[in-house]
Order: structure tokens, then C-alpha cells, then sequence
């Protein structure tokens, strides 16, 4: 599914005074890319994926998701929502989370067990989330995005804060999950080479009030080695526009 | 879940029992060593043989009391859950009904009490409301602010399902807000005993407050006393119930003993 940005502009109102976050953000992402945010922290990444997903009406300008608007793409459940807390509805059982979305979303492509078994939770189908570990609740997360069968996840630091070798075990199942299913992915984060090694293109914003700095794209072929001079060329262009935003 | 072990948890009543024990053999002691008269202070063994010696009144009583206290727990609860329901849903109701709800809780219910007694008669009912009005305000206070201090993770999550209020509702907000009943109800609890004896004091055809305000005209103190050890144990039985269904109703949380 396509996203187009035109002239997105977004000022938050703090304690009577506006405080501008996005300006002017034009961007065209094609269906089924999956594209990584980077910028300084507070630069406004989780105030675009919240416009995006119809959290948080912007100022001014427009956000096309094949073609409906955020409120729209909402209702036709396009969107699937991941953030660093995974919201996990801890009085569910495992199972019982999935069946939940499902039911709500009105998929049934799969049964949750069959998606537990995607994530590797096969074992912990009657398990409380809270009896399960950081990487476990993020996996149980993945699923239940994967039961939304979403045409677009915008996922906000979803890995953040788990244990470097989970995060790299994670992400690489995801890349798998989002090769079987395709969805445009919207992926933010503060990890460079994460970003060089998961997506088709990494935006770089820069400080607020935030604009794109630079659009870095990586046509190297999946799965990636981090040991080729390619890869580090796409690495270095990231933090050298990043360099550029940080003052 | 157990915030602390079940050794530590048995160990820690021990102590209690040793405390209380250690508490009435010394009442005992002062008693019977400076011979303070019966109508100032009786001792804890005369206090249990009048106890034991009247089992059949006092059980009579505690059933009467516990009715009232119980059933007006119940009608305060869902009184006050219920409009933290609907204050939830509509909002907008929130500022009106909730002016309402402090001038009831700011009433003295002590000068209500004898009214309800002249308009309702001295059985149980003017006591189940009386208990009914101290017990529902903390129920709504918590409940309600429970509804709406759902986690703003998952509000975000279900809104980005597209769900509608009930589902959120459903979902949502009524479990968030189970943990904030449990800690209303262990004020409410033993609240709901002394609102029910304060009530009887006011005039009942039953009940330990009647027994208490009896033995207290007669100056018949170790009945007096008995009433009283009675009220006690009810409430920390009311207390451990509660807590026990605390413990299994909301099992994702860690939750002390207390
Ligand atoms: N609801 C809000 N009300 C007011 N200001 C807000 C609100 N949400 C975010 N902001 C402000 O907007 C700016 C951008 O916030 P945002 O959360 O989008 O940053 P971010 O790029 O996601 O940062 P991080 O990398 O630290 O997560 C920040 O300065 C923040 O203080
Ligand atoms: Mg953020």
C-alpha cells in the first residue's frame, strides 16, 4: 500500500504556547517498502507514525494511505500498531491476546496457534503475558500484528528495549514475517546499523521543527552482511547525516 | 504471583497470633493483680466464659450485623461501581454527579442513622443503607479513577483496531480498573461493619451494635467486650476474604498480603 506525504506540518500547543514538531514533510513511500526513521530523539518520528495511524490529527497537510486518509485506512484496518511497550492485555492468556484481535479485526487466516508458532510461542499458548519474558512479550507483540494481516505497520522502536542478541534475533525473524507478507513498514529507530540491515530506504530527520535531511537508500540484497564495504558505505551515509542533524 | 513467600506469610501471622496472645495474657495479669473491678475493665478469660456461656446470642447477633454489613457492602459497591460505569461512558455527567457524591459522603450518616430508624423501622433495611452510603463513595472514587487511568498504550492499540467504546470498555478499562475496586473494598470492608453497628445503635431489633448498646446501658461490661473481640475478628475475617479474592481475581498484578 502506498503512503503519500504532502506538506505535513505539526505544532503541538505546551502550556499556551505552539511548539512546532514536523514542517513541511513531503514523502512517497511505495507499497510493500519497508523504510526506516532515524533522527535525534524528540525530533517528532513517533508524532509522524501517530498521524499516520490516526492517533493524532496534524496541523496541516496531507497523508494519503492508498488512497484514504489515516481515519479511513483506520477503519479499513490497514494499519497495525507496534510501539516499545507492547500493550500486552496481561488478564489474557497468549492465545486469548491473538483470538482477541482477531475477532476484532475480523481475520482468521490463521488460527492463533499458528501464529504462536510463527513467533516460537507454541509452549506458552495458556501462559500470562507477564509470566513471560522482554523479548517472549515482543514476540507475542509480532503476532498479533501478523494476525492483523495489515497492509501497513508502523512500528515505533519495537525492539528498543530488549538485550542487543534478542533485538538481533528478533528483527531477523521480522524480516522473514515481512517477507511472506509484504506490508509497507514504517520502522523507527536509533540503531544505524539496524536500519542499514533491515530496510529498502532509511529517512534521516533532522532536529525540530523536523524536516527530511536525507533519504539513504539500501539496495543491498537480503540477508545482509555487515562486513562488506557496501554495507558500511550505506552505514557511513546515515551517520554523516545524522552528524549533520545533531548540532 | 506472591510479592512474599508462603513461609514468610505464615511466619509473619505467627508473630501476630504471638503479639495479640502476649496483649491479653498481660490485660490478664494487670487485671487480676491490681483487682480492677468488673464494671471498669474485665479480664480477657471472663470476657471469653461470658463469650462462651451466651454462644447462641452473640452468634445470633453476628449473623444479624454481618447481614446488614455484607448486603450494604454489596448495594454500596454496585451503587458506586455502577456510576463509575456511567460516569466513564458520559463524561459530561461527571462534574454533576460527582457534587452529588461528596455532599452524600459529606452528610454526618450518624445524624441520618436515627432518621431512617423513625421513617424505616429498627429491622435491618435503614442499617443496609446506611452502609450502603459510607461504603459507596470509595468504591466510586477508585473504580472511576481506574476506568480512566487505563494504560494510554493500550488505548492507543485498541484505537488503532478501530474498536469501538464498549470493546475498549470490555477489554480495557473494566479490567484496569479491578485492582482499583479491590483496594476501595479494603476500605469498604470493615468500613461496612462499624457503619452497621453505629446504625444499630440508633435503634435495631438485632444485632451486636444493639448487644453493644444493651450491655452498655447495663453496665455489663465483659458482654460489652465480647461484642467488641466479635467485631474485631469479623473484620479481619471480611479483610482476609477480600484479600484472598483479591489475590485470584486479579492475578496479573502482584499484590501484597495487605
Ligand atoms: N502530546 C504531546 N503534547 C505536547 N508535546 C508533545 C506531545 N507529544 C510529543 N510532544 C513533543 O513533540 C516533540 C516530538 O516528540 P516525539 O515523541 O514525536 O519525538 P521522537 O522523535 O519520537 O523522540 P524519541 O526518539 O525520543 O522517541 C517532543 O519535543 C515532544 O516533547
Ligand atoms: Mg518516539
Amino acid at each position: 500500500m502506498n503512503i503519500t506525504i504532502r506538506g505535513l506540518s505539526h505544532q503541538f500547543k505546551v502550556n499556551g504556547r505552539l511548539l512546532p514538531v514536523l514542517r513541511d514533510i513531503n514523502l512517497n513511500i511505495a507499497a510493500g517498502e519497508f523504510v526506516a526513521l532515524v533522527g535525534p530523539s524528540g525530533c517528532g518520528k513517533s508524532t509522524l507514525l501517530r498521524i499516520l495511524a490516526h492517533l493524532l490529527t496534524p496541523t496541516s497537510g496531507l497523508v494519503d494511505i492508498g488512497g484514504a486518509d489515516p481515519a479511513t485506512a483506520v477503519a479499513h484496518k490497514r494499519i497495525a500498531w507496534m510501539a516499545q511497550n507492547p500493550a500486552l492485555l496481561p488478564w489474557y492468556t497468549t492465545h486469548d491476546n491473538i483470538a482477541l484481535v482477531q475477532r476484532i479485526n475480523g481475520t482468521n487466516h490463521h488460527t492463533p496457534a499458528d501464529l504462536l508458532a510463527l513467533v516460537g510461542l507454541s509452549d506458552f499458548a495458556d501462559a500470562h503475558p507477564f509470566t513471560l519474558s522482554g523479548g517472549m512479550q515482543q514476540r507475542l507483540a509480532l503476532a498479533r500484528i501478523l494476525a492483523q494481516q495489515a497492509a501497513v505497520w508502523l512500528m515505533d522502536e519495537p525492539f528498543a528495549a530488549l538485550d542487543e542478541l534478542t533485538r538481533e534475533r528478533l528483527t531477523g525473524e521480522l524480516l522473514a514475517l515481512w517477507q511472506q507478507q509484504r506490508p509497507t513498514v514504517l520502522w523507527v529507530t536509533h540503531h544505524i546499523t539496524e536500519a542499514a540491515r533491515l530496510a529498502d530506504r532509511v529517512l534521516v530527520l533532522s532536529p525540530r521543527p523536523t524536516a527530511v535531511l536525507a533519504d539513504v537508500p539500501v539496495s543491498l540484497p537480503r540477508p545482509r552482511d555487515e562486513t562488506t564495504a557496501e554495507f558500511q558505505a550505506v552505514v557511513r551515509a546515515i551517520r554523516a547525516a545524522l552528524m549533520q542533524a545533531e548540532p | 504471583m506472591k510479592a512474599v513467600p508462603d513461609t514468610d506469610q505464615t511466619q509473619s501471622n505467627g508473630i501476630a497470633l504471638v503479639i495479640v496472645g502476649l496483649t491479653l495474657l498481660l490485660w490478664e495479669a494487670i487485671v487480676r493483680w491490681r483487682a480492677i473491678p468488673v464494671y471498669i475493665l474485665p479480664a480477657p478469660s471472663l470476657i471469653g466464659q461470658t463469650l462462651v456461656g451466651n454462644i447462641g446470642l452473640f452468634a445470633e447477633a453476628t449473623a444479624v450485623t454481618l447481614s446488614e454489613a455484607l448486603l450494604g457492602l454489596l448495594l454500596g459497591t454496585t451503587t458506586g461501581a455502577g456510576l463509575a460505569v456511567l460516569l466513564s461512558l458520559w463524561p459530561r455527567l461527571e462534574r454533576g454527579v460527582m457534587t452529588l457524591a461528596i455532599l452524600v459522603k459529606s452528610t454526618p450518616l450518624v445524624a441520618i442513622a436515627p432518621l431512617l430508624t423513625i421513617w424505616l423501622g429498627f429491622g435491618m433495611i435503614p442499617k443496609i443503607i446506611i452502609t450502603a452510603l459510607l461504603t459507596f463513595f470509595p468504591v466510586l472514587v477508585n473504580v472511576l479513577a481506574g476506568l480512566q487511568r487505563a494504560d494510554p498504550a493500550m488505548l492507543d492499540l485498541f484505537h488503532t483496531w478501530h474498536s469501538g467504546r464498549r470493546e475498549i470498555f470490555r477489554h480495557v478499562r473494566a479490567p484496569s480498573a479491578l485492582p482499583y475496586l479491590f483496594t476501595a473494598l479494603k476500605i469498604a470492608g470493615p468500613l461496612a461493619l462499624i457503619a452497621a453497628v453505629v446504625a444499630e445503635w440508633t435503634g435495631a431489633s438485632g444485632g451486636l451494635g444493639r448487644t453493644m448498646w444493651l450491655a452498655y446501658t447495663n453496665l455489663n461490661l465483659p458482654y460489652l467486650f465480647a461484642a467488641i473481640f466479635i467485631l474485631a475478628f469479623a473484620g479481619v475475617m471480611v479483610y482476609g476474604a477480600i484479600v484472598w479474592l483479591e489475590k485470584r481475581v486479579v492475578f496479573w498484578q502482584p499484590t501484597s498480603q495487605f
